[in-house]
Protein backbone atom coordinates (compact mmCIF):
# COMPACT_ATOMS: atom_id res chain seq x y z
CA UNK A 1 0.00 0.00 0.00
CA UNK A 2 1.35 3.26 -0.99
CA UNK A 3 1.92 5.76 1.77
CA UNK A 4 3.60 9.13 1.19
CA UNK A 5 3.92 11.38 3.56
CA UNK A 6 5.11 15.27 2.06
CA UNK A 7 5.60 17.71 4.17
CA UNK A 8 7.55 20.86 2.74
CA UNK A 9 8.07 18.91 -0.58
CA UNK A 10 10.18 15.95 0.93
CA UNK A 11 8.42 12.67 0.66
CA UNK A 12 9.16 10.67 4.44
CA UNK A 13 9.13 7.24 5.09
CA UNK A 14 8.62 7.54 8.52
CA UNK A 15 5.95 9.20 10.73
CA UNK A 16 8.24 9.70 13.66
CA UNK A 17 9.81 12.59 14.02
CA UNK A 18 11.98 12.32 17.16
CA UNK A 19 13.65 15.43 19.61
CA UNK A 20 17.87 15.04 20.59
CA UNK A 21 17.09 16.58 24.68
CA UNK A 22 17.69 15.12 27.37
CA UNK A 23 20.18 12.55 26.28
CA UNK A 24 22.99 11.28 29.08
CA UNK A 25 25.30 11.77 25.90
CA UNK A 26 24.36 12.87 22.25
CA UNK A 27 26.69 10.14 21.23
CA UNK A 28 23.97 7.93 22.07
CA UNK A 29 21.41 9.75 19.16
CA UNK A 30 22.99 8.26 16.23
CA UNK A 31 21.66 4.63 17.23
CA UNK A 32 18.71 6.13 18.22
CA UNK A 33 18.01 7.47 14.87
CA UNK A 34 18.69 4.00 13.27
CA UNK A 35 16.51 1.75 15.88
CA UNK A 36 13.42 4.38 15.46
CA UNK A 37 13.67 4.69 11.71
CA UNK A 38 12.75 8.48 12.00
CA UNK A 39 13.69 10.96 8.94
CA UNK A 40 13.72 14.19 11.25
CA UNK A 41 15.21 15.66 14.11
CA UNK A 42 14.47 18.39 16.01
CA UNK A 43 17.37 20.42 18.02
CA UNK A 44 17.81 24.16 19.85
CA UNK A 45 19.48 26.71 19.39
CA UNK A 46 21.43 28.19 22.35
CA UNK A 47 25.13 30.74 22.76
CA UNK A 48 28.09 28.93 22.76
CA UNK A 49 29.77 28.52 26.21
CA UNK A 50 32.85 29.62 25.92
CA UNK A 51 34.30 27.87 29.47
CA UNK A 52 32.77 24.10 28.77
CA UNK A 53 34.23 22.15 26.13
CA UNK A 54 30.90 20.18 25.18
CA UNK A 55 30.63 18.35 21.81
CA UNK A 56 28.31 19.83 19.01
CA UNK A 57 25.40 17.89 18.67
CA UNK A 58 25.16 18.24 14.48
CA UNK A 59 28.62 15.53 14.88
CA UNK A 60 25.79 12.94 15.79
CA UNK A 61 23.27 13.49 13.42
CA UNK A 62 23.83 11.86 9.78
CA UNK A 63 23.80 14.35 6.96
CA UNK A 64 20.89 12.52 5.54
CA UNK A 65 18.06 13.98 8.56
CA UNK A 66 16.10 16.49 7.92
CA UNK A 67 17.06 18.91 10.48
CA UNK A 68 13.67 20.74 12.35
CA UNK A 69 15.14 22.93 14.90
CA UNK A 70 12.69 24.72 17.30
CA UNK A 71 12.47 28.32 18.57
CA UNK A 72 12.40 27.16 22.21
CA UNK A 73 13.27 30.13 24.49
CA UNK A 74 11.31 32.79 22.28
CA UNK A 75 8.92 34.42 24.57
CA UNK A 76 6.60 35.75 21.81
CA UNK A 77 6.72 36.16 17.53
CA UNK A 78 9.75 38.35 17.54
CA UNK A 79 11.97 36.31 19.35
CA UNK A 80 10.70 33.12 17.36
CA UNK A 81 11.41 35.43 14.10
CA UNK A 82 14.60 35.62 15.59
CA UNK A 83 15.31 32.49 16.18
CA UNK A 84 14.27 30.78 12.98
CA UNK A 85 16.38 33.24 11.29
CA UNK A 86 19.38 32.62 12.89
CA UNK A 87 18.90 28.63 12.77
CA UNK A 88 18.52 28.77 8.62
CA UNK A 89 21.67 30.82 8.66
CA UNK A 90 23.27 27.44 9.96
CA UNK A 91 22.96 26.45 6.64
CA UNK A 92 20.50 22.76 7.39
CA UNK A 93 17.26 24.15 5.49
CA UNK A 94 14.37 25.76 5.75
CA UNK A 95 12.16 24.02 8.40
CA UNK A 96 11.29 25.58 11.70
CA UNK A 97 9.18 24.36 14.85
CA UNK A 98 7.68 27.66 16.08
CA UNK A 99 7.86 27.07 19.24
CA UNK A 100 6.70 30.35 21.39
CA UNK A 101 6.18 29.57 25.58
CA UNK A 102 5.97 32.14 28.16
CA UNK A 103 3.86 29.74 30.86
CA UNK A 104 7.01 28.33 33.20
CA UNK A 105 4.58 25.93 34.41
CA UNK A 106 3.01 23.79 31.82
CA UNK A 107 5.00 25.35 29.01
CA UNK A 108 1.61 25.57 26.82
CA UNK A 109 2.68 27.22 23.99
CA UNK A 110 1.16 31.13 22.80
CA UNK A 111 -1.07 30.97 20.34
CA UNK A 112 -1.58 34.07 19.29
CA UNK A 113 2.14 34.89 18.94
CA UNK A 114 2.35 31.72 17.40
CA UNK A 115 0.07 32.40 14.72
CA UNK A 116 2.26 36.12 13.78
CA UNK A 117 5.34 34.17 13.69
CA UNK A 118 4.16 31.65 11.70
CA UNK A 119 2.79 34.58 8.99
CA UNK A 120 5.94 36.08 8.76
CA UNK A 121 8.32 32.96 8.66
CA UNK A 122 5.85 31.10 6.11
CA UNK A 123 6.23 34.41 3.79
CA UNK A 124 9.91 33.73 4.23
CA UNK A 125 9.91 30.28 2.35
CA UNK A 126 10.14 28.72 5.56
CA UNK A 127 8.37 25.16 6.16
CA UNK A 128 6.93 26.01 9.54
CA UNK A 129 5.71 23.65 11.43
CA UNK A 130 4.08 25.16 15.12
CA UNK A 131 3.54 23.56 18.30
CA UNK A 132 0.12 24.81 19.16
CA UNK A 133 -2.47 23.62 22.50
CA UNK A 134 -5.40 21.61 20.13
CA UNK A 135 -7.09 24.58 19.64
CA UNK A 136 -9.29 24.46 16.31
CA UNK A 137 -9.68 27.97 15.98
CA UNK A 138 -5.72 28.89 16.13
CA UNK A 139 -4.58 25.79 13.61
CA UNK A 140 -7.17 27.28 11.12
CA UNK A 141 -5.45 30.67 11.47
CA UNK A 142 -2.26 28.88 11.15
CA UNK A 143 -3.53 26.97 7.72
CA UNK A 144 -4.62 30.45 6.46
CA UNK A 145 -1.12 31.93 7.43
CA UNK A 146 0.87 29.09 5.34
CA UNK A 147 2.14 26.19 8.08
CA UNK A 148 2.93 23.37 6.54
CA UNK A 149 1.45 21.11 9.28
CA UNK A 150 0.35 21.81 12.66
CA UNK A 151 1.46 20.40 15.68
CA UNK A 152 -1.24 19.77 18.76
CA UNK A 153 0.29 18.82 22.41
CA UNK A 154 -1.10 15.69 23.60
CA UNK A 155 -0.12 16.92 27.15
CA UNK A 156 2.14 19.32 28.78
CA UNK A 157 5.99 18.81 27.33
CA UNK A 158 7.88 16.08 28.71
CA UNK A 159 5.34 14.64 31.07
CA UNK A 160 4.69 11.20 29.58
CA UNK A 161 1.31 11.35 30.25
CA UNK A 162 -0.27 10.55 26.54
CA UNK A 163 -3.25 11.41 24.77
CA UNK A 164 -4.94 14.09 27.59
CA UNK A 165 -6.47 16.38 24.71
CA UNK A 166 -7.58 12.69 22.88
CA UNK A 167 -10.86 14.44 21.71
CA UNK A 168 -9.49 18.14 20.84
CA UNK A 169 -6.93 16.27 18.63
CA UNK A 170 -9.66 14.08 17.22
CA UNK A 171 -11.47 17.56 16.40
CA UNK A 172 -8.32 18.85 14.44
CA UNK A 173 -7.62 15.79 12.37
CA UNK A 174 -11.09 15.72 11.09
CA UNK A 175 -11.64 19.82 10.31
CA UNK A 176 -7.91 20.92 9.56
CA UNK A 177 -6.74 20.01 6.12
CA UNK A 178 -2.85 20.10 6.50
CA UNK A 179 -1.00 16.98 8.79
CA UNK A 180 -1.28 17.23 12.04
CA UNK A 181 1.43 16.03 13.69
CA UNK A 182 1.23 15.35 18.03
CA UNK A 183 4.03 16.94 19.64
CA UNK A 184 4.50 16.59 23.08
CA UNK A 185 3.30 14.65 26.30
CA UNK A 186 3.48 11.25 24.35
CA UNK A 187 4.51 8.52 27.16
CA UNK A 188 4.61 5.54 25.49
CA UNK A 189 4.37 3.64 22.63
CA UNK A 190 0.49 2.63 22.69
CA UNK A 191 -0.14 6.53 23.09
CA UNK A 192 1.71 7.16 19.80
CA UNK A 193 -0.23 4.08 18.09
CA UNK A 194 -3.15 5.13 19.59
CA UNK A 195 -2.70 8.67 17.87
CA UNK A 196 -1.69 6.93 14.79
CA UNK A 197 -4.99 5.21 14.26
CA UNK A 198 -7.18 8.51 15.43
CA UNK A 199 -5.33 9.32 11.99
CA UNK A 200 -2.76 11.71 12.99
CA UNK A 201 0.10 12.17 10.10
CA UNK A 202 3.05 11.88 12.87
CA UNK A 203 4.33 11.65 16.12
CA UNK A 204 6.87 14.32 17.71
CA UNK A 205 8.34 13.02 20.85
CA UNK A 206 11.82 13.34 23.24
CA UNK A 207 11.06 12.72 26.24
CA UNK A 208 9.82 9.18 26.21
CA UNK A 209 12.46 7.70 24.33
CA UNK A 210 15.73 10.19 26.41
CA UNK A 211 13.76 8.83 29.74
CA UNK A 212 13.73 5.50 28.91
CA UNK A 213 15.98 2.92 30.95
CA UNK A 214 17.17 1.68 27.04
CA UNK A 215 16.60 4.59 24.96
CA UNK A 216 17.81 2.94 21.69
CA UNK A 217 15.34 0.33 22.62
CA UNK A 218 12.51 2.29 23.11
CA UNK A 219 12.92 4.21 20.15
CA UNK A 220 12.59 0.65 18.13
CA UNK A 221 9.38 0.56 20.41
CA UNK A 222 8.19 3.30 19.15
CA UNK A 223 9.21 3.08 15.32
CA UNK A 224 6.69 -0.14 15.61
CA UNK A 225 4.15 1.74 16.97
CA UNK A 226 3.99 4.26 14.88
CA UNK A 227 3.90 2.47 12.52
CA UNK A 228 1.17 -0.32 13.29
CA UNK A 229 -0.78 2.67 13.96
CA UNK A 230 -0.58 4.06 10.48
CA UNK A 231 -1.16 1.12 8.95
CA UNK A 232 -4.46 0.23 11.25
CA UNK A 233 -6.19 3.51 10.81
CA UNK A 234 -5.46 3.27 6.45
CA UNK A 235 -7.16 -0.33 7.18
CA UNK A 236 -9.80 1.05 8.69
CA UNK A 237 -11.04 0.36 12.02
CA UNK A 238 -14.33 -1.97 12.95
CA UNK A 239 -16.90 -0.81 14.38
CA UNK A 240 -17.20 -1.02 18.45
CA UNK A 241 -20.08 -2.28 19.82
CA UNK A 242 -21.96 -2.61 22.95
CA UNK A 243 -23.09 -6.33 22.88
CA UNK A 244 -20.79 -9.48 21.85
CA UNK A 245 -20.92 -10.41 18.07
CA UNK A 246 -19.77 -13.96 17.97
CA UNK A 247 -16.97 -14.58 15.32
CA UNK A 248 -17.63 -18.32 15.01
CA UNK A 249 -20.81 -19.44 13.05
CA UNK A 250 -23.96 -20.19 15.25
CA UNK A 251 -25.19 -22.75 13.32
CA UNK A 252 -23.79 -26.71 13.20
CA UNK A 253 -23.03 -27.40 16.39
CA UNK A 254 -22.35 -31.22 17.54
CA UNK A 255 -25.72 -31.67 19.46
CA UNK A 256 -27.82 -30.08 16.41
CA UNK B 1 40.46 46.28 21.47
CA UNK B 2 37.07 45.22 23.27
CA UNK B 3 34.44 43.07 21.37
CA UNK B 4 31.46 41.83 23.52
CA UNK B 5 31.04 38.33 23.17
CA UNK B 6 28.04 36.46 24.31
CA UNK B 7 26.96 39.58 26.83
CA UNK B 8 30.86 39.59 28.18
CA UNK B 9 33.94 41.42 26.86
CA UNK B 10 36.66 39.94 25.05
CA UNK B 11 39.90 41.74 24.61
CA UNK B 12 41.17 40.82 20.88
CA UNK B 13 43.93 41.89 18.34
CA UNK B 14 42.69 44.54 15.84
CA UNK B 15 42.56 42.90 12.82
CA UNK B 16 40.79 40.22 13.20
CA UNK B 17 38.00 38.27 11.08
CA UNK B 18 35.16 36.69 12.34
CA UNK B 19 36.68 32.90 10.69
CA UNK B 20 39.96 33.80 12.91
CA UNK B 21 38.37 34.78 15.98
CA UNK B 22 35.87 31.47 16.39
CA UNK B 23 39.46 29.45 15.37
CA UNK B 24 41.23 31.19 18.49
CA UNK B 25 38.57 30.40 20.47
CA UNK B 26 38.11 26.79 19.41
CA UNK B 27 35.09 27.19 17.48
CA UNK B 28 34.61 24.91 13.93
CA UNK B 29 33.56 28.21 11.83
CA UNK B 30 30.86 25.30 10.54
CA UNK B 31 29.23 25.29 13.00
CA UNK B 32 28.30 27.71 14.58
CA UNK B 33 26.08 31.00 13.77
CA UNK B 34 27.15 34.12 14.32
CA UNK B 35 25.19 37.37 14.56
CA UNK B 36 27.26 40.92 14.71
CA UNK B 37 25.85 43.55 16.13
CA UNK B 38 21.93 42.08 15.58
CA UNK B 39 22.74 41.36 11.74
CA UNK B 40 23.04 37.78 10.91
CA UNK B 41 26.37 37.08 9.38
CA UNK B 42 27.05 34.84 6.34
CA UNK B 43 28.85 31.91 6.67
CA UNK B 44 30.64 32.59 3.37
CA UNK B 45 31.72 35.65 4.73
CA UNK B 46 33.42 34.29 7.79
CA UNK B 47 36.86 35.53 6.77
CA UNK B 48 36.09 38.51 5.10
CA UNK B 49 34.49 40.32 7.88
CA UNK B 50 36.82 41.87 10.34
CA UNK B 51 35.87 42.41 13.96
CA UNK B 52 35.91 46.60 14.65
CA UNK B 53 36.57 47.97 18.16
CA UNK B 54 32.95 47.33 20.37
CA UNK B 55 31.16 44.95 18.17
CA UNK B 56 28.60 42.94 19.90
CA UNK B 57 28.29 39.46 18.59
CA UNK B 58 26.39 36.48 19.57
CA UNK B 59 27.50 33.13 18.61
CA UNK B 60 25.06 30.25 18.50
CA UNK B 61 25.04 26.69 18.04
CA UNK B 62 22.72 23.68 17.71
CA UNK B 63 22.03 21.90 21.44
CA UNK B 64 20.16 18.57 22.26
CA UNK B 65 16.00 19.84 22.25
CA UNK B 66 12.56 18.75 21.60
Amino acid sequence: MSDQFIIGGKSLTSRLFIGTGKYSTDALIPEIIKKSGSQVITVALRRVDFNSSTGNVMNHIPKAMQLLPNTSGARNAQEAIRIARLAKAAGYGNWIKIEVISDNKYLLPDGYETIKATEVLAGEGFVVLPYISPDLMVAKKLVEVGAAAVMPLGAPIGTNRGLKTKELLKILIEEISLPVIVDAGIGKPSDACEAMEMGAAACLLNTAIASANAPAVMAEAFGLAVAAGRKAYLAGLGSSQQYANASSPLTGFLDD
Amino acid sequence: MEVIVNGNSSIVEKGLTISQFLLLKGLNPETVIVECNGEIVKKETYFQVVLQDKDCLEVMNFVGGG
